[in-house]
């Protein structure tokens, strides 16, 4: 039986670009002068696990990198090697070209080799820079091990919140290391002790292999006593064999060594079977797999508790384990297994997710949107019933309701992700596109906890992308110009998202020249659009959205071809959200994206116009009232306004938009929806508020065209269709409807 | 005027039968999805008036449209005897109001012609040809091209 080790490429794929951008944006986060050793540390661990993984599937190209790349970082975490930000950029490159490798084993663009040597020199280069202080280089699994010319006892202090089993499985690979003295307590006053014989791996490997899951303090190395009569008998006889990493705690029979190993190669959280014996574990199987989970062990801790486990706590979890097993001494007996148990419990809260496919995901909210509208459907139904006599009949459909509720609730949930996702490329790409342009500028993230749907994190990359660069390329300005206008000479852009009522809303902001109006209409006029002086600034601004329109004076790299705003407002368009500028010149650029909450569901008021029904997006819904007779008032003969405490609102009817039969013609009997977008209201005539209602939002475009002033389409509970008004749209219909109203 | 490719190449296939007044009409039947009676129509502003509007067909959003309204023939009434011929055309789903469906008829490439230049309802563009079965006719229409068509105003882009 031969493992397929290709099955697990995609979940180190996976991991490895995690690592990657955790590496990059902790890497940007350093302060030079004074790095945060946790960070530094961090760090170094993303690039460590990288090089294990890849090590691992046989990668040798990212393990080459990334081997140069985890020495540097070694000498800077230690202190041995200042950081400084030339460093930072190699270091920054070298994991660019480990994404671009990760894309090319995922069968992308080949890398060229060039590319990964010139990587290699450069990172190489930077570790001889500091030459003398590069006096140690750390372990690598791949190079051979230095030996120790005389045996030494080191005291490892490992803290309650360490990785224990990243700490007991780097000390699995150090042959001849004899376990002395496990503590009697999780804490650091008792050290876990062992004895490192002659010939055995040198000290400086053992500081160096554990070095990125302890402090360096927690290790002290020292000479071994004179040796202390009663050893304790569970050891000897079976560290003689030390070419078996597992035979370290339990005798080296294989099948016991072997019976942690399916669960660490198959399954992915290594808290399953730590306590649960895997009785199909059959010899024949397991041996096998054995090397497998020897490669995978490294450093992760897999399948290396159960025989710790199993070890003092024989009896009950392995049955496996033979006598001599059973004769531990008292004093490790129970506490490897209390460190077993609180381990796992930090292992799990660690793995506590699972990787899930989007299109599982997708189809479980689509299975929940029907349920959603079977349960509105059985709703309506039983509201006719007599609510005596099907009293447990209703009850049941009210908790249905509820639960449904809940269920949709729960699942719209797993699609949501913090933004941060999205922002997290923003400090790289600023810093990059700043250097490139010789500007000052510092990057704000705010909100970026605020939650959305994923479908939407995908899409917003681009066009934030596009944002941001225009912001940085045409908003702010350089230093010397920022200096002559009195403003600081590094320029701030924020990125800032947050939640307001049915929306997110994204917010790119730059303190940089604004944009200019006059020059925009000239711009606008010189390409044959017809412009008048009396748009207003947010119609001026919009302008800059039409395909083709670039104010910059100048082509560059960066921005200024005037292909991308148009794209930009095309595709938040598709995702159901709207942009908006605001601008003053000299002061800055504010760019206001909102967006759904969620792709599919909406929260919605139905409201009916004769015999038909429509739905509102409820996030536009100001108020809904009667207007009374007096309130009324005609502008201009044809346009109507109604008089909404002391603010007079344009007044549209629903059945003259959609040319329906209303059962109200007279508005003062029917009702007005006070409707609100883009910092512009409408009143609109309705003939009856229906209620209010989660909907599943379906598109009227996948069989039919899109029509005016509808955004899509619903099934309502008893089944029939319902069509979705487009607020913004029918707002923007009214605006150019009643041109007089518009000062009103 | 040639017969179409579609005709040439297959010597026999079965086209679904519907009558629109007095005239009877054969399209693919592998176009055919399902045919269904008529009911709870959504109607949709400042659409053309053949268009009915759109149906909750299982979840899916579909358009319904009346040929007899689109083509002047027979009677635009609607009840159960009403008939709906859902279509697959382009991966899209359309629904069409016909005055009655008759049968599904094999029929050979012998028993097809090439239509003559004629003045029928349906635009000559959107006609494969005429099919003879005994001394009725067929009017075989290439449906996908007819409810793609501009004038059908079903589709934004094609």
């Amino acid at each position: 039986m031969t493992i397929d080790l290709s099955q697990f490429h995609d979940v180190f794929f996976d991991e490895a670009e995690e690592h990657l951008a955790s590496l990059e944006s902790l890497l940007l986060g350093l302060d030079l002068d004074a790095p945060d050793t946790e960070a530094l540390n961090a760090i170094f661990r993303s690039a460590h696990s990288i090089k294990g993984g890849a090590g691992t599937f046989g990668f040798d190209d990212m393990t080459h990198i990334t081997h140069e790349l985890e020495t540097l970082l070694d000498g800077v975490r230690k202190g041995t090697r200042q950081l400084r930000k030339d460093m930072v950029d190699v270091v920054l490159s070298a994991g660019d070209t480990l994404k671009a490798l990760v894309m090319a084993h995922r069968g992308g663009d080949d890398v060229p080799a060039e590319t990964i040597a010139s990587i290699v020199t450069a990172l190489q280069q930077m570790l001889n820079d500091d030459g003398a202080a590069t006096s140690k280089a750390p372990a690598q699994s791949g190079a051979p091990l230095k030996r120790a010319s005389e045996a030494y006892r080191a005291q490892i202090f490992i803290s309650p919140e360490a990785d224990w089993g990243g700490v007991l499985s780097e000390l699995t690979r150090f042959e001849g290391a004899r376990i002395i003295e496990f503590p009697a307590e999780v804490g650091v006053n008792t050290p876990l002790v062992i004895d490192v014989p002659a010939g055995g791996p040198a000290s400086s490997e053992l500081e160096d292999s554990l070095a990125f899951l302890l402090p360096p303090d927690a290790i002290k190395i020292g000479p071994i006593p004179a040796p202390e009569p009663e050893t304790f008998g569970f050891f000897d006889p079976a560290l003689a064999n030390a070419d078996d990493s597992f035979g370290f705690f339990v005798e080296p029979e294989p099948v016991a060594a072997a019976t942690p190993a399916p669960s660490s190669a198959v399954v992915e959280d290594p808290a399953f079977g730590l306590f649960e014996p895997m009785p199909d574990a059959a010899p024949a199987a397991a041996a096998p797999v054995a090397p497998a989970a020897t490669m995978l062990a490294d450093g992760e801790g897999y399948g290396f508790f159960a025989p710790v486990a199993a070890a003092p706590a024989a009896k009950p979890v392995e049955t496996k384990a033979p006598a001599p097993v059973a004769k531990v001494e008292a004093k490790p007996e129970a506490k490897p297994e209390g460190k077993a148990e609180a381990k796992s419990d930090a292992k799990q809260a660690e793995s506590a997710s699972i990787r899930v496919g989007v299109d599982k995901v997708d189809q479980l909210l689509n299975l929940v949107g029907e349920l959603v509208i079977t349960q509105s459907m059985l709703a309506q139904c039983a509201q006719v019933l007599d609510s005596t006599a099907h009293e447990k009949l209703l009850s049941g459909i009210d908790l249905l309701e509820r639960n449904t509720r809940e269920l949709q609730e729960a699942v719209m949930s797993i699609r949501m992700l913090p933004i941060s996702a999205v922002f997290n490329r923003f400090p790289r790409l600023v810093r990059d596109l700043a250097g490139q342009l010789g500007k000052k500028i510092d990057l704000k993230l705010i909100g970026e906890q605020t939650e959305l749907d994923k479908g939407f994190i995908e899409k917003l990359s681009d066009p934030l992308t596009h944002l941001v660069r225009n912001s940085l390329d045409h908003g702010i300005e350089s230093a010397e110009v920022r200096r002559s206008k009195g403003k600081p000479e590094t320029g701030t852009l924020t990125l800032c998202a947050f939640h307001q009522g049915g929306s997110i809303v994204i917010q790119v902001m730059d303190d940089g020249g604004g944009l200019n109006r006059d020059k925009i209409l000239a711009k606008a006029r010189e390409r044959g659009m017809s412009v008048s002086d009396s748009l207003t600034d947010g119609e001026v601004f919009a302008l800059i959205f039409e395909a083709g329109f670039s104010t910059a004076d100048k082509v560059s790299d960066i921005s200024g071809r005037g292909v991308g705003m148009d794209v930009v407002r095309r595709n938040i368009q598709q995702m159901g959200g709207r942009i908006d500028i605001e601008s003053m010149l000299g002061v800055g650029t504010t760019m206001t994206l909102r967006l759904p909450l969620t792709l599919a569901i909406l929260d919605g008021m139905s409201v009916s116009v004769g015999d038909e029904i429509y739905l509102i997006p409820l996030g536009f819904i100001a108020e809904s009232l009667q207007p009374r007779k007096q309130d009324l008032r005609t502008v201009a003969a044809n346009g109507r306004v109604i008089s909404v405490r002391e603010e007079y609102l344009p007044l549209v009817a629903l059945y003259e938009v959609f040319g329906a039969k209303p059962l109200y013609p007279d508005p003062s009997q029917g009702l007005c929806v006070i409707l609100e977008s883009d910092g512009e209201r409408v009143a609109l005539q309705v003939d009856d508020l229906l209620g209010q209602q989660q909907v599943v939002i379906k598109n009227l475009e996948t069989n039919y065209r899109k029509v005016a002033g509808i955004s899509g389409a619903t099934i309502m509970g008893d089944g029939r269709v319902a069509l979705i008004i487009d607020v913004p749209a029918l707002v923007r219909m009214t605006r150019s409807r009643h041109p007089a109203t518009q000062t009103a | 005027m040639t017969v179409s490719n579609a005709l040439a190449n297959t010597e026999s296939r079965e086209i679904l039968i519907f009558t629109l007044g007095a005239e009877e009409y054969g399209i693919d039947i592998l176009k055919v999805q399902e045919i269904r009676g008529y009911d709870a129509v959504t109607r949709i502003a400042h659409a053309p008036e053949f268009v009915k509007g759109v149906i909750n067909l299982r979840g899916a959003i579909v358009p319904i449209v009346d040929l007899r309204l689109k083509f002047g023939l027979g009677e635009p009434t609607y009840n159960e005897f009403t008939v709906v011929i859902i279509l697959n055309v382009r991966k899209r789903v359309v629904g069409i109001v016909v005055d009655g469906v008759s049968d599904v008829l094999r029929l050979d490439e012998g028993q097809t012609r090439a239509a003559p230049e004629f003045g029928a309802a349906v635009k000559a563009d959107y006609i494969e040809g005429l099919g003879t079965i005994g001394d009725r006719m067929l009017i075989l229409v290439d449906i996908e091209a007819l409810m793609s068509s501009e004038e059908m105003a079903l589709f934004d882009t094609l």
